[in-house]
């Protein structure tokens, strides 16, 4: 049955495309571009269970079919406007992997994660620069430059093929239930890995422009101080609205969140803040700082699905495969090193950290997939050094292609190799929540009734303005 | 597979009705070079077509184009370099930068007024929930004016006229509209079940015919003259098709009666047999609207030359059913499929999506389509019915709230939609008085007068508001900004005033609020 909907969503998709209209300007191309994405990557997500592969893998792969390089169902303007759907998605995936760093448990993996941090993320930019300069002649957007720019180029290609996805790991996370030191210290690690990634990048880009034909940057610390402490200061205030709110108001939370998640998404890029940082600091803060950690986590899961479905669907979209064909060597060989370096280093620094067995084994390819800061900081790349960027960009872009695709598989099979798998209650949404007869359906009243349910509040069915036709039963059935 | 572009007219004997877009250009036979589609020029802008055109094409009276006149080929040893095809490679549009940065030196007052912003949106949420505020709510009768989310309205007015809801921001929120329209037809569509519809008394469609069609033609008179009278003291010309659509959009708005909180109120004394007919009654008059609806779609779109689907307007009506129920059993399979609770969120979501996307980009109405799709549903044998409902409750409240406050953002009155919404509820209670008048000593009059007096004070709900949105989606032509005012002030007046009738109701005795059955 899904087959032959996944083939009559594509054939309606088809169909619509075709037709066009001069000047059209009501903008349905978004609303139907998400609408096709959530269904069929649903649909991909779960043949991709049935072969033994990450629901995510399935995602990435509709959206990568749907994508120009493939059927070219999604315009390209289209895809542009789907920011604010990846917009919402990063800022939720922060708030969740900022949820989910609780120092308590966080602390005894702060040896292994600090290691992790030096010897795999610092080790594996240091292999990738070397790797990008010695394959500087395969390089088209390196020929002519002399050997200081292209160290500097090397560097910088270096810091930014070293970028995590905690994306890719905390969607993983949830969709395996895994739960453990090895889901632990990936996380931390990929988090702090991608902070040392953004420092690094700005400081130096800044050094690398002079050397590279674009302007030096005389602000660029300012920038970087605005950049990081504002997102810094920005988090705690936002972290401070979800306390005022889960305190004070506590309903509809699900709703709030999505909504908070959209301001930072929106306003955070125009003024110069990173999201993910505003996110995830705030996302910390309510978790180590309050007792509404729980709440919040529980607000965010519940609306996790189709976020993870549009946000990796649409990722899929954005691959070009076309640029394995103009840059395929370098790309594969830059994959290669980049994950041989990382498991290498990541045993070394485990080893050194005295990690549990599991850890030291798996947690290696945690830090493989990559995704959307990768991608940013290639686009970044193309803004600062517009005479060499776009290629760079490019490489980038292939690059990060290969670790999208297959890295989420190899990561998956080591969740399910340690033992982590199922640790965590399955859709814990589920239990309790209040059902409506059909002929009954009033609508909002019942809302206010599930989030207490959800919230492990009791429910006072007498409070809800019911006709009397309507029956609201607690039931704990789950559908399906 | 690209998506073709828009039919050009090449002077061939092809039919209107199977006009393709231009083939792909071919090579000359001295090129063996690819044609790079970044050398190959837009299509040229349509041209004028005669409209009476035949459908054999031959009245076509335009130059033929060769589609090969603009377009420059590459040398054949023109081979470009692998840095030039790399800079040719269009970036992911995702990574595109932001559109409308704040200036640096704006950027902490910005985000000092953001955060002021979500202060006070949390300072509302606290005060809306607070039992003391809703005690004053109650007193004032306005309680339901509140429930009903209006207030939201005037939350989305003031945070565009204060520059946080700006037109880009609300440029990306648009989509929202689309999947928002989609998911109110939805949900008016599964509160008709067909079966229940038998009970429905003798004559149901008399009195929904008249006491509906009555209102909506003084409407369409009266503001249709308004706007005509506008027109022509702007000294515009007053031939235009336009007005008869606005006035029809305002006119399909303002006669409909919805099924709300406060029509039931207004039945409190009936039995529940009577107030269940009224329901349905109501439920009936959103139908006819939607049905309404979609011949105005069907009649007043882009036609000719300007899109690629070449169809008599009557065959528009065909389509937008006939994809209506194909959609529809789609997303009957869909919600069939065995999946936990988030599973089933995001699926009606994207279902819901994909509907009001497809719908509103053939052109045709979200609500229509969708209001089908709902049908289907629930008049579709299956046990996929509770968890449906489920879902939707649970997510009615988020759409529909950011919907009103994306309709209040694009809400800017003027006085000429205040004088419609005058004319449109002076029309709508008049209309429905005499309609009732009318009909109901016709019928069966098992109705008692308390809820036949509820149905003509019915309020308009906000499927008014969807209309309206709706039209400014799909019109961006016409006079939005009074269809807009009319539609949603009158929506409000019409919820207000009949909240205060009862409130009246209330305090002279005659009910006890406890006691009413709800």
């Amino acid at each position: 049955m899904r087959f032959l909907i996944l083939l009559a969503v594509v054939g309606l998709m088809t169909a619509a495309r075709s037709f066009e209209v001069v000047g059209d300007q009501i903008g349905s191309g978004t609303a139907l571009t998400v609408g096709f994405l959530l269904i069929t990557a649903y649909m991909t997500g779960w043949i991709a269970k049935q072969l033994g592969m990450p629901k995510l893998t399935g995602y990435l792969i509709a959206g990568l079919c749907a994508g120009d390089s493939v059927l070219a169902l999604i315009p390209h303007a289209t895809l542009g406007d789907l920011k604010i759907f990846t917009g919402v998605a990063v800022s939720l995936i922060a708030l969740t992997a900022g949820t989910e760093l609780e120092m308590k448990t966080m602390r005894p993996l702060l040896r292994t994660i600090g290691w992790l941090t030096l010897l795999a993320c610092f080790g594996t930019m240091v292999a990738l620069a070397v790797t990008a300069f010695l394959l500087r002649d395969l390089l088209p957007f390196m020929e002519g430059l002399d050997t200081t720019a292209a160290v500097a180029m090397s560097a910088v290609l270096g810091i930014v093929l070293a970028a995590h996805s905690p994306a890719v790991v905390v969607a993983l996370r949830t969709e395996m239930n895994a739960d453990g030191p090895l889901c632990r210290t990936v996380l931390g690690s990929v988090v702090m890995g991608d902070l040392v990634v953004i420092v690094l990048f700005a400081a130096v880009g800044a050094l690398a422009a002079p050397l590279l034909g674009s302007e030096s940057d005389q602000r660029a610390l300012v920038h970087l101080v605005w950049h990081i402490g504002g997102s810094l200061v920005a988090g705690t205030c936002v972290a401070g609205v979800m306390y005022l709110f889960l305190r004070f108001v506590a309903q509809s939370t699900a709703l709030f969140v999505v909504a908070l998640a959209f301001v930072v998404a929106e306003v955070a890029v125009r003024i110069g803040f990173d999201p993910l940082l505003v996110a995830l600091s705030a996302g910390m803060l309510v978790r180590n700082l309050t007792s509404y950690g729980d709440a919040l986590h529980e607000a965010i899961e519940g609306s996790s699905l189709p976020v993870y479905l549009v946000f990796f669907a649409a990722a899929g979209a954005s691959i070009h495969i076309d640029v394995l064909g103009i840059v395929g060597v370098p790309v594969v060989i830059l994959a290669v090193v980049r994950t041989v370096a990382r498991l290498g280093l990541a045993r070394a620094a485990t080893s050194i950290s005295n990690a549990p067995p599991a850890v030291r084994k798996f947690v290696g390819f945690g830090l493989l997939p990559q995704a959307g800061l990768a991608l940013a900081l290639g686009l970044l790349m193309t803004k600062t050094f517009p005479a060499v960027g776009e290629g760079a960009g490019t490489l980038v872009l292939g690059v990060v292609a290969l670790n999208e695709v297959i890295m989420p598989i190899l990561y998956r099979q080591a969740l399910l190799r340690s033992g982590e798998v199922g640790r965590t209650a399955a859709d814990q949404g589920s239990a309790a929540y209040p059902t409506v007869s059909s002929d009954s359906y009033t609508g909002p009243a019942i809302v206010a009734a599930w989030d207490e349910s959800a919230a492990g509040l009791p429910v006072d069915t007498a409070s809800i303005p019911i006709d009397d036709s309507v029956r609201v039963v607690v039931s704990p059935d789950r559908p399906g | 597979m690209p998506a073709p572009t828009p039919a050009t007219a090449t002077g061939s004997q092809t039919p209107l009705s199977q006009a393709v877009p231009p083939p792909p250009p071919t090579l000359p036979p001295d090129t063996e070079q690819p044609v790079r589609p970044e050398d190959v020029p837009p299509t040229p802008p349509p041209r004028a077509v005669d409209p009476d055109a035949t459908d054999d094409g031959a009245a076509l009276d335009v130059d033929p184009v060769d589609p090969l006149d603009d377009v420059e080929f590459l040398e054949a040893d023109a081979e470009p370099t692998d840095a030039e095809r790399l800079a040719a490679l269009p970036l992911p549009p995702l990574l595109r930068p932001d559109d409308k940065p704040v200036a640096s030196e704006d950027r902490p007052w910005f985000a000092i007024k953001v955060f002021m912003g979500l202060m006070g949106l949390l300072a509302l949420a606290y005060l809306g929930g607070h039992p003391w505020v809703q005690r004053l709510e109650r007193k004032i009768g306005v309680s339901r004016v509140v429930a009903a989310g209006f207030p939201f309205l005037a939350l989305g007015l003031l945070a565009h006229r204060n520059d946080i809801l700006t037109d880009d921001v609300l440029g990306h929120l648009r989509p929202v509209l689309h999947l928002a329209l989609g998911w109110i037809g939805l949900v008016i569509g599964m509160r008709i079940e067909l079966a229940k519809l038998s009970s429905l008394p003798r004559g149901a469609l008399t009195i929904v015919g008249v006491s509906t069609g009555l209102p909506l033609a003084m409407i369409l008179a009266g503001c249709g003259a308004l706007l005509l009278g506008a027109r022509a003291l702007a000294g515009q010309p007053l031939l235009d098709l336009v007005i008869v659509r606005d006035a029809l959009i305002i006119a399909a708005a303002g006669a409909i009666a919805a099924d709300t909180e406060t029509l039931r109120y207004g039945a409190r004394k009936a039995s529940p047999e009577a107030r269940r007919s009224l329901v349905q009654l109501a439920n009936l008059d959103e139908l006819a609207a939607l049905v309404g609806l979609a011949f105005l779609n069907a009649y007043f779109r882009p036609t000719g030359f300007e899109v690629t689907w070449q169809l008599p307007n009557t065959a528009w009506l065909f389509v937008t059913f006939g994809l209506a129920l194909v959609v529809g059993v789609v997303v009957y399979a869909i919600v069939r499929l065995p999946a936990t609770r988030t599973e089933s969120i995001a699926l009606l979501l994207g279902s819901v999506a994909f509907a009001s996307g497809i719908a509103s980009e053939l052109h045709l109405s979200p609500l229509v389509v969708c209001f089908v799709v709902g049908l289907l549903l629930t008049n579709f044998p299956g046990d996929h019915k509770k968890r449906l409902v489920d879902n939707l409750a649970r997510l009615e409240m988020p759409i529909y709230l950011v919907f009103l406050i994306v309709a209040g953002a694009m809400w800017s009155p003027n006085l000429l939609g205040w004088m419609a919404m005058i004319v449109l509820l002076a029309a709508r209670y008049l209309g429905r008085w005499a309609g009732g008048r009318i009909v109901w000593n016709k019928v069966d009059d098992h109705l008692p007068a308390d809820a036949r007096r509820s149905l003509v004070f019915a309020p308009m709900g906000t499927l008014p508001i969807a209309v309206a949105v709706n039209a400014a989606l799909l019109y961006p032509d016409g006079d939005l900004s009074t269809i807009l005012t009319a539609t949603i002030g009158g929506a409000i007046l019409c919820e207000l005033a009949l909240a205060l009738l009862w409130r009246r109701d209330e305090l002279a005795g005659t009910t006890d609020p406890a006691k009413v059955p709800r």
